[in-house]
């Protein structure tokens, strides 16, 4: 975009980065008073931190990208992501902390007394960890493409990095304070720029979305299209055309297009006049602005049910949640933890709606390259022109960085405990090692497997917040409040579990229709998914009785009832 | 995500070949006959013994019983203790009324004993003969283990004893097991004890001094001596949290902070993470005393003591370092390995004891000392123990 | 971070060696240590009826969790009017989702936990030792920082 953005947005992030890594420094200083220094974490500052963790790209861009895209049936999933922090407290949370078990992995070892079981945990918790992983990667990567220039590659290597120096000096002091405060920092990060768009937009003209008319092009904007590909055109059209259209070359001539799909081949530039309906990327449906608005879904009700559905039990096994309850206080603190970490999620993510809204009025052509993720990141700019724009553009493009490096930060931890437990054996060497394979992976991934990068965010959030949902949440869920889960039963539901995450993610890609009868038997959404692995570890769990850990009534007391001392 | 399917692909196809090969070996393993027996015989014999490591009960005679019977090969086994049935296993449960009356003569000889002749009533039950054979702890008969079968020939009662006697040895690893958890207990109690006389005699001095000069702060320190000797005299676990050892640490700090005043320089780094974190209980005391002693006696101006206590991933890093006057390497390699005459030191080779005892021998202490070179304790501890308190 | 202490006096020419026990010598030597189980907790408490009495609240917050997260967009969707309706210039939808779940699933929360909380108190309150449960928090620190007048903390901070 403008060279001098992306100066200012690079010295700024590194210059963020070590401030992070000097603060986190300064902080773990030590102190002479041992009452200061034993004094749990407060209640906000976890809350703060539990909801850092959370707060990645996806939220941060992906989620106002979403919002522009499909309209404001979006918003059900943040809602359904709400409900999981409410079963995450409501269930889970106390128990956990009273168990006292790091990581979902350590729960499944400690409830259903079997290694195996907790190997089938561990690799669930580390593939949602790299899928998660994945996507801030890729949205590190178009941060650095479109701001900077340079090739997403560097994005990718630049978070790893930074990522890998944060957390192995992480395992010399502690994670709490730093993502609370860069909770805050991604707070302010989004929330100021909104507050400040929000009043100039009122200044300026304070127009609504109009509910008839869909999005059309403020100024004559030239299209250009960087690799082969369908766009729709929500009306009839005329533009002007370098490259092949439907298979026919243009020389920069102007063409008449009906409305509707039409193939674009790579390198074409299509110029469209003022006023020209914006055509739509990726196959997103143009939506008029009532359609916008309205919260009726329509997307097939099944899938989109199983979206909210992944979400809500999702959130319940992410593994970064359970190693925060291990460090709460206390029982009490773990759920107020999470309750207040509800509070503050809620309250950053009405910003996304602000900016999809406002990004509807100014930025609605970036449909037409299907870069909605970067919403949040253009619109300063096209709202406030000028120093102004460029200053706040600043502001959220740090948090974005801040976002994607305090998430992976958080992620890598949790996955490199993980991994030197299970594989490798604990130890201060192991860890580091864990953590190097934890950011590692992804990594590679990205680097062999090219069209991996050009998935969006959401989609890969998703992936990771289904497979949590159909394997660690059902045997976390369970294992706390069912005193008759076995571990034959867990192993069978987390096999089903990962079966079924698999064949919806190859049977797409086989050619299979998943409209079809097999497809979509394969491809179980999750809405029936997750019910099936509840009832194969329920009825598998039933079947083979006898290996109830004998101790299961103590261990159900351990996780429900106060303890006097301790 | 085309990509995301094939990784996952090779991933599965990898999990298959791996459990082909496994089979294939397994299948290929199995060729020697006689092998093949003793290796069934070994592996069935294994599925008994964690059960019977539990020591004789109700419940581990039941999770063993089926296991023995299969080894015996008859159609019925019993496990009797001397309460009563423990276990029955098998067919003609008619029986199990009467195991009890036939292993008394057993309980009460502790020789093997054969029945034939046995009558249940149901002529569909085909038991008629019986073997019993003592389990034996200790040189006392705790129990006896009963194999049924149709005719006094088909009883294994050769074997029967033999699996009795193996049975008894997992009996008395079991016994030996609680043996060493209640030497581990002695232990603690032991070390409880080293604390008071010395550090006492100073405690008291110093507290002495302040009586008149600052009889508020001497009241302090007698609150806090109060509260720290509550606390090691406490008795009922092994573990604690970290927060309590500190919280204590931070009591005896404060009485050895009285009497060595400035010359005394303390540094604490807490990770708020680690602070639940389980710890045995009175670990961290001994290392600091020992700081204190290294850092600050014999030696002349200013000693620093540092506490660290830092997050990494599954377990929690501790460290207590002093720039004293170090230790002699090969002196302290001794004293961990228990080589060492005379008593100092002690407390370093008991808190390293108690470690490899409750955790496991990688998680004794590390010590990196010279002589001039100060000394650093360092100290590793899971977060999460499988079997935890 | 094998740092020396920052204290004062003359750089210290001896190194340090790492000594450990033989024991752990050579189980650190053979890495893929993990941690021995310890001995087994005793007295398994009854949690039976503080489950059963969980219950209904517990599926109360699960039923209100997925009512809210799947069963709200459908009733959107299938009954569309909803959609049409309009209360002071917005449409009732937007208000439902942005002010009416949020304080919703907080205030149910909230109430629950402490519902929660409140039900494991009981189940734990006949203590079988005799000492009433210790309320949770700082209150214990308080009385002993309030007991102990402190060294002051300036004299450390002139000493550093």
């Amino acid at each position: 975009m403008i060279p001098l953005v992306g100066g200012a947005i690079v010295v700024t992030a590194l210059l963020m980065t070590l401030l992070a890594v000097a603060g986190y420094f300064s902080r773990a200083g030590g102190t002479s008073d041992f009452t200061a220094a034993t004094r749990p974490a407060p209640l906000l500052s976890s809350a703060a931190a539990a909801g850092g963790e959370y707060t990645s790209a996806a939220t941060f861009l992906g989620f106002a990208g979403l919002l522009l895209a499909q309209g404001f049936q979006a918003v059900w999933m943040f809602v359904a992501l709400s409900a999981g922090y409410v079963l995450l407290a409501a269930f889970v949370a106390a128990p956990l902390r009273r168990s006292g078990v790091y990581s979902p992995s350590d729960f499944a070892e400690w409830r259903l007394r079997n290694r195996r079981v907790r190997r089938m945990v561990s690799a669930c918790v580390v593939f949602t960890g790299w899928v998660y992983l994945l996507a801030q990667y890729a949205a590190a990567g178009a941060l650095v493409d479109r701001y900077v220039g340079l090739p997403a590659w560097a994005g990718w290597g630049g978070v790893a990095a930074v990522t890998l120096v944060i957390v192995l000096h992480a395992s010399n002091g502690s994670d709490t304070g730093f993502q609370a405060v860069f909770f805050w920092v991604k707070l302010a990060a989004i929330g100021v720029p909104a507050v400040v768009l929000l009043v100039l937009w009122q200044v300026e003209d304070g127009r609504m979305v109009e509910h008839t008319g869909v999005p059309a092009f403020a100024e004559p904007t030239t299209v250009h299209v960087a690799e082969d590909q369908r766009l729709t055109l929500p009306e009839e059209t005329v533009l002007t055309v370098a490259g092949r259209v439907n298979g026919r070359h243009l020389d920069g001539t102007a063409v008449r297009l009906a409305a509707g799909a039409h193939h674009f081949a790579a390198g074409s530039e299509l110029t469209f006049r003022e006023g020209a309906a914006v055509p739509h990327a990726d196959g997103a449906r143009p939506l008029e602005g009532e359609q916008w608005l309205e919260m009726e879904v329509d997307a097939p009700l099944l899938g989109a049910h199983s979206v909210q559905l992944a979400l809500v039990l999702g959130v319940v096994g992410l593994p970064q949640f359970v190693a925060r309850f291990y460090g709460a206080a206390s029982p009490r603190a773990a759920r107020r933890t999470v309750v207040v970490a509800l509070v503050l999620v809620m309250v950053f993510s009405i910003f996304p709606l602000i900016y999809a809204g406002l990004g509807r009025l100014y930025a609605s052509d970036l449909l037409a390259t299907g870069d909605t993720d970067i919403v949040v990141l253009a619109l300063p700019e096209r709202v406030a022109p000028g120093a102004l724009g460029l200053a706040l553009a600043t502001m959220v493009a740090v948090g974005a960085a801040a976002a994607v490096i305090t998430v992976s930060a958080g992620l890598a931890t949790a996955l490199g405990g993980t991994i030197s437990q299970c594989v490798l054996g604990g130890g201060t060497r192991m860890f580091r090692l864990g953590v190097l394979m934890a950011i590692g992976v992804p990594l590679a991934a990205l680097l062999m497997l090219p069209g991996l990068a050009d998935v969006s965010l959401v989609p890969l959030v998703l992936l990771a917040f289904r497979i949590s949902a159909v394997t660690v949440a059902p045997v976390l869920l369970l294992g706390v409040w069912w005193r008759r889960l076995t571990d034959v039963g867990a192993a069978a539901g987390l096999l089903v579990g990962m079966a079924g995450v698999a064949a919806g993610v190859v049977v797409p890609l086989t050619g299979l229709d998943p409209a079809t009868e097999p497809g979509r038997l394969l491809a179980m959404p999750t809405l029936l998914l997750a019910p099936l692995v509840f009832a194969v570890m329920v009825v598998v769990s039933r079947l083979s009785a006898r290996r109830v850990p004998e101790d299961a009534d103590a261990m159900l007391g351990r996780m429900h009832l106060p303890r006097r001392d301790l | 995500m085309l990509y995301l399917a094939i990784g996952s692909l090779l991933v599965a196809l990898a999990s298959v070949g791996e459990l082909v090969r496994r089979a294939v070996r397994d299948r290929r393993r199995e060729r020697l006959p006689a092998a093949a027996a003793t290796c069934a015989a070994l592996h069935t014999a294994a599925l008994a013994a964690p059960a019977l490591r539990q020591g004789l009960g109700r419940d581990s005679a039941r999770r063993a019983v089926r296991h023995l019977r299969s080894l015996l090969g008859t159609p019925a086994a019993a496990i009797v203790g001397t309460d009563g049935l423990l276990a029955w296993s098998g067919s003609g449960t008619a029986h199990s009324a009467a195991a009890v009356r036939l292993a008394h003569p057993v309980l009460a000889g502790g020789r093997p004993h054969v029945h034939d002749r046995l009558d249940c009533g149901d002529p569909a039950c085909g038991l008629r003969a019986a073997v019993a054979a003592p389990l034996v702890v200790d040189g006392q008969t705790v129990g006896a283990l009963l194999a049924f079968a149709a005719s006094e020939t088909a009883l294994p009662a050769r074997a029967a004893s033999d699996v009795a006697g193996w049975v008894s040895g997992q009996l008395e690893l079991a016994e030996l097991d609680r043996y060493r958890v209640r030497l581990a207990d002695a232990e603690i109690r032991a070390l409880r004890l080293q604390i008071s006389p010395h550090f006492v005699y100073n405690c008291l001095t110093t507290i002495a001094s302040f009586v008149r000069t600052d009889p508020e702060r001497a009241r302090g320190l007698l609150l806090d001596f109060a509260d720290f000797a509550r606390y090691s005299f406490r008795s009922s676990r092994n573990l604690t949290t970290l927060d309590e050892e500190l919280r204590s640490i931070d009591r005896y700090l404060a009485l050895e902070r009285a009497r060595f005043g400035e010359r005394l320089r303390l540094t604490v780094r807490v990770a708020p993470e680690v602070l639940p974190v389980k710890v045995p209980f009175l670990c961290l005391q001994p290392l600091v005393e020992n700081a204190i002693r290294h850092g600050i006696e014999g030696k002349p101006g200013v000693g620093q003591v540092s506490v660290t206590a830092r997050d990494a991933g599954a377990e929690a890093h501790i460290s207590v370092e002093d720039d004293g006057i170090g230790m002699d390497p090969d002196r302290l390699r001794a004293i961990l390995s228990g080589q060492a005459d005379g008593s100092s030191g002690i407390g370093l080779a008991n808190v390293d004891e108690r470690l490899r005892n409750m955790f496991g021998d990688a998680y004794g202490l590390v010590i990196e000392t010279g002589p001039g070179a100060g000394t650093k304790v360092n100290l590793r501890f899971p977060k999460f123990l499988p079997k935890g308190e | 971070m094998t740092g020396r202490p920052g204290g004062p006096g003359p750089a210290e020419p001896p190194r340090r060696t790492v000594v450990t026990s033989p024991a752990t010598r050579r189980a650190l030597a053979a890495r893929g240590a993990r941690p021995l189980p310890p001995e087994r907790a005793p007295a398994p408490p009854d949690v039976a009826p503080l489950l059963r009495r969980q219950l209904v609240p517990v599926g109360a917050c699960a039923l209100f969790a997925l009512v809210t997260a799947v069963l709200l967009p459908a009733l959107f969707t299938l009954v569309p009017r909803l959609d049409d309706l309009v209360v002071a210039g917005t449409p009732l939808a937007w208000i439902a989702v942005t002010l009416g779940v949020p304080p919703l699933m907080v205030c149910v929360l909230v109430l629950h936990v402490s519902r929660a909380e409140h039900l494991e108190h009981r189940a734990a309150a006949p203590p079988p030792g005799g000492a009433p449960a210790r309320p949770p928090g700082p209150r214990r620190r308080l009385v002993v920082a309030r007991l102990r007048p402190r060294t002051p903390p300036a004299r450390e901070g002139d000493a550093r």
